[in-house]
């Protein structure tokens, strides 16, 4: 993960728990979802999440394919590879090490 | 992860392709997302347009999202560099003018630099073809320290058996060979020992070398080829091993054929076995032979001089009379072979190096001149929004572009020129069949190209990172105009130009002179309508002094009688030439501490000799017929041994004792004027005259020298002739008339001088157009100025002044610099100049003054267009 670039990693990691948890799903979807289960206190420029989308499948973490949405729309469907799930694996395992490092830092001191 | 960086890179690679199909496609995207919020926006009760207007501002602007996208699908770099390079392209392509001048610059620039540098690539860099070739040596005996000599046998011998740090040591001899048939060939050769080619480290490319114990007397007819001859003389005839033919009148039966790149090294043809004489074996004095050595491995240069020194200090001792203050000298066989075309061909390298900065620093300026006609693009560009660093990147890149493109057409040319010419003029360099465009060469070409691309791009660059962008948009393209001076780094770079040109000059200046100096050096001959041609005698036919003299008496006599020959002489060793065989005389009635006596070059003639090459005699009498085998002997000496050994004194009647070819004590019958017998460069040494007839080994080697009333070369074919009249399997090679010989002496110094002048003479072309350009390219600037100066009453000689004043501050700063870098650089040249000192203030100043003549009608062209100029129209003008 590039470190100078954490809001990036962030969203692709955020991306990917979105395609893990709904199935394949639009741009507009994944957007729509993380919106929503940051309560909307996460208000995200959509515009930013192809660029994040198109480097996930660079790299090989998602496949895309054209379909058609609920509302009859023509729409571009991201679905997790396996290689996706592995990464995402991976990264939440990560995540979660470094969360509970911080969490240590900032809970009150105790007593030796 | 590296793996997914990389499969990322290489999708991305791919995305350069396909470009427009995937724009479309994120443009469906973009739309679908849009149309699906806009429904959800509807839904949730929006007008339709405010719907659709609220998700584009969600979106965030569609066109950075795709710019995103682009930038992350592609190489960004990689496209910038293709979108520069097409941006460059286009450029150079508009302005076909600039652009053809500045390629021609650069290929002749870098055209120069190509062919000198796979001449310097051939002969210098590349190693000897021998395996290991740092641990081959050359070794010499030297006399008092300093005068290095051939080697005599006994001593290899001593040599061989007593050192620890050689491999192997080989005595080689040049032998001429003349290979028979009906017309007999001259060829050039070496006899060698056995194991020469053992201790080289060469393999034949067909049969073998020779076998230990060929190179003694009856089982030495055999004979290795080269493989020029092998080609041209039996046609690459894989059968010729086995083959007998004939050389000096004797089977020789063929045993090997050697690979190419053995006779690029020394140029001989054939190889035979070096089959010592019986005297040679015995006899410490003749030192004939030339010795190569492999060092052991680990046995460092410096510690084999050592032991061969302490080697030589004890046969010293054990041999005073031969051996006694003589020492050895190692050297580097790759220095005998090219060591000294080494320092002419560095400072040529280093002139057209010279050529391709000037040829740089005139693209340079073209480059600004343009850049300033596009600071309104460039400021416009900037304020727009483009990176500075990334404008620098464009100038270079174009920079680049086009000295690419230049140092195509120099490697081009290059290889036309080495092909059409340089061949040939190089043809005299060792190893000079191998020179060629190899990739080394492309690769230097290439380094070079780009280096010069970079370096005149910069210059551009850093104007356009100072560039003014309010000034420059205001100002209609003038602002960074700083009056008729014109900018400092165009100013800095002219008079670098003439900085160089002025080096250049100087060294061309000084070896002109030197030529000069030496062509009309007194060499003490009468060259004219003088004819010389070389025989050599074969052993195998002429076996002793008897059958020798017996065909010299003849051919002399037949020559001699031929129409309008006045005088026709043999002789050992013509003069001028840097070669000769010498020896220490024994004085009578007079001493000198053991193995000091005077060292004089011993010369073999015929008694017309002196009449035929037009010697005079300054004392007593030189040979005739009466001087025959049975009469009592003489020597005639040159004036500068009649001065050394008996100055004051009257040497005619006195009596020497030449060793080691002449035993017994001889008057001197005649002093003859001196002529120049080691070369024109040197002055004349002590030189004693044998008559042919004497001497038991008598006169094998020699050159018959013809002096006529015709035209010497009408001579040449009646020559021939009569060779064959008295021996038609002999070979008579090298036929020239005395003048030629006189000016070969001098042809390598003469090419090096021919090339650095062309240098110095294409580099002050390039300064002078490098001043004009500048300099008008300043007048055509500031019309509006000139106009302003003239309607407020100034005269047109005020502007001329003006304008060639300007010109002259710069050439006059470029011509300070020169003089002071030349008087550092041309010191480096002290060693190929003669007569002529390295700070030789003719030269200087002549050179200074040219120069700067050049550079001020350079300047008067472009005043005079100054003045031309019509005020009114010059302030309506822009």
């Amino acid at each position: 993960m590039d470190k100078k670039d954490v809001w990036q990693g962030t969203l692709a990691l955020m991306t990917l728990k979105t395609l893990e948890a709904m199935g394949p799903l639009h741009g507009y979807g994944v957007a729509r979802r993380i919106e929503q289960t940051s309560g909307g206190r996460l208000s995200i420029n959509y515009g930013t999440l192809y660029p994040a989308l198109l480097k996930l499948e660079q790299e090989g973490y998602v496949s895309s394919e054209w379909g058609v949405s609920d509302n009859n729309r023509r729409a571009k469907y991201y679905k997790l590879t396996r290689a996706g799930r592995r990464q995402l694996a991976k990264e939440t395992r990560e995540w979660e090490q470094t969360a509970a490092i911080l969490a240590r830092f900032f809970a009150p001191a105790e007593e030796s | 992860m590296r793996v997914r960086r990389m499969r990322a890179a290489l999708v991305r690679l791919a995305g350069l392709f396909g470009r427009e199909e995937r724009d479309r496609e994120l443009a469906e995207e973009l739309e679908s997302h849009l149309q699906m919020h806009t429904d959800d926006n509807v839904r949730a009760g929006m007008e339709p347009r405010e719907a659709r207007r609220q998700a584009v501002l969600m979106l965030g602007g569609i066109a950075q999202t795709q710019e995103e996208c682009r930038r992350r699908r592609g190489l960004p770099l990689l496209e910038d560099l293709w979108a520069d390079l097409r941006y460059g392209a286009r450029g150079l392509l508009g302005q076909p003018g600039f652009t053809l001048v500045a390629v021609l610059t650069l290929a002749l620039g870098v055209g120069a630099n190509t062919a000198l540098f796979s001449v310097i690539n051939a002969v210098l860099l590349r190693p000897l073809p021998f395996p290991d070739p740092d641990r081959l040596v050359a070794v010499s005996e030297t006399y008092a320290g300093s005068s290095r000599s051939a080697v005599s046998v006994p001593n290899l011998r001593d040599w061989r058996e007593q050192n620890t740090v050689f491999e192997g040591l080989a005595a080689y001899v040049p032998g001429a060979f003349t290979l028979g048939g009906g017309d007999p060939q001259r060829i050039v050769g070496l006899r060698v020992e056995a194991n020469y080619f053992d201790v080289l480290g060469v393999r034949p490319q067909l049969g073998r070398t020779f076998l230990k114990g060929e190179d003694e007397a009856g089982r030495d007819k055999v004979v290795v080829l080269s493989d020029a001859l092998w080609r041209n003389g039996f046609g690459a005839d894989p059968g010729v091993v086995g083959r007998v033919i004939p050389l000096n009148g004797q089977g020789y039966t063929v045993v090997g054929v050697m690979p190419p790149e053995l006779s690029a090294l020394s140029g001989s043809q054939v190889w035979a076995p070096l089959a010592f004489s019986e005297g040679d074996k015995a006899s410490r004095l003749s030192r004939a032979y030339i010795v190569v050595g492999r060092l052991k491995r680990d046995v460092t240069p410096e510690l084999a001089g050592e032991q061969m020194s302490a080697l030589a200090a004890r046969l010293g001792e054990q041999y005073p009379d031969t051996q006694g203050g003589r020492g050895v000298l190692l050297s580097s066989y790759e220095e005998e072979v090219v060591g000294n075309v080494r320092l002419p061909l560095l400072l040529l390298m280093g002139a057209v190096g010279f050529v391709l900065l000037i040829a740089c620093t005139n693209v340079a300026n073209l480059l600004l001149a343009r850049a300033a006609g596009r600071q309104r693009e460039i400021a416009l560009r900037i304020a727009l929004g483009a990176g500075r660093l990334r404008l620098t990147r464009q100038f270079l890149t174009e920079g680049v572009l086009l000295s690419v493109v230049g140092g195509a057409a120099g490697a081009a040319t290059a290889w036309l020129g080495l092909d059409l010419v340089g061949k040939l003029a190089f043809a005299s360099l060792p190893r000079s069949s191998e020179i060629g465009l190899d990739l080394r060469v492309l690769g230097f070409t290439l380094l070079v190209s780009v280096l010069t691309g970079v370096v005149f791009g910069v210059a551009p660059a850093a104007q356009a990172l100072k560039t003014d962008v309010q000034g420059a948009l205001k100002d209609g393209g003038q602002g960074a105009a700083r009056g008729l001076g014109g900018s400092w780094t165009r100013n800095g770079l002219v008079v670098a130009e003439v900085a160089i040109a002025f080096v250049l000059l100087i060294g061309a200046g000084l070896l002109v002179k030197s030529l000069a100096r030496l062509r009309s050096v007194e060499h003490g001959l009468k060259p004219e309508n003088v004819l010389t041609a070389r025989l050599s005698l074969a052993p195998e036919r002429y076996a002793d002094a008897e059958a020798l003299g017996r065909f010299q008496r003849q051919l002399l006599e037949r020559v001699s009688a031929l129409p309008g020959v006045e005088a026709a002489g043999l002789t050992s060793h013509l003069p001028v030439q840097q070669y000769g065989t010498n020896g220490f005389v024994r004085v009578e009635d007079k001493t000198y501490p053991p193995n000091q006596e005077p060292l004089v070059e011993l010369r073999v003639v015929s008694p017309d000799y002196f009449r035929a090459v037009g010697i005079p005699v300054v004392r007593g009498r030189v040979f005739d017929e009466s001087d025959t085998k049975e009469a009592p002997p003489g020597v005639v000496i040159n004036e500068t041994m009649a001065r050394t050994i008996w100055p004051g004194e009257d040497p005619i009647g006195k009596r020497v004792w030449g060793r080691p070819v002449y035993d017994g004590w001889t008057p001197v019958i005649g002093v003859v004027a001196d002529v120049k017998n080691m070369g024109l460069a040197r002055p004349a040494s002590p030189e004693f005259y044998f008559n042919y007839t004497r001497g038991a080994e008598g006169l094998r080697e020699m050159t018959l020298a013809t002096r006529s009333r015709l035209d010497p070369a009408a001579l040449a074919a009646a020559v021939r002739r009569e060779v064959q009249a008295v021996d038609p399997a002999q070979a008579v090679y090298a036929v020239r008339t005395m003048q030629d010989v006189l000016d070969s002496t001098v042809a390598g110094r003469r090419l090096t001088t021919t090339l650095l002048g062309v240098m110095a003479a294409v580099a002050l072309a390039l300064a002078v157009v490098g001043i004009y350009g500048v300099v008008s390219y300043n007048v055509a600037r500031h019309t509006r100025e000139i106009g302003i100066r003239m309607a407020l009453g100034a005269q047109k000689t005020d502007i001329h002044r003006l304008v060639i004043g300007r010109g002259a501050v710069l050439a006059l700063t470029g011509v300070g610099i020169g003089l002071f870098l030349s008087l550092g650089l041309a010191r480096l040249m002290s060693g190929l100049l003669y007569g002529v000192s390295a700070n030789d203030p003719a030269t200087f100043a002549g050179i200074a003054a040219l120069l700067f003549a050049v550079s001020l009608v350079a300047c008067y062209v472009p005043a005079r267009r100054a003045v031309r100029v019509d005020p009114l129209v010059a302030l309506r003008y822009e």
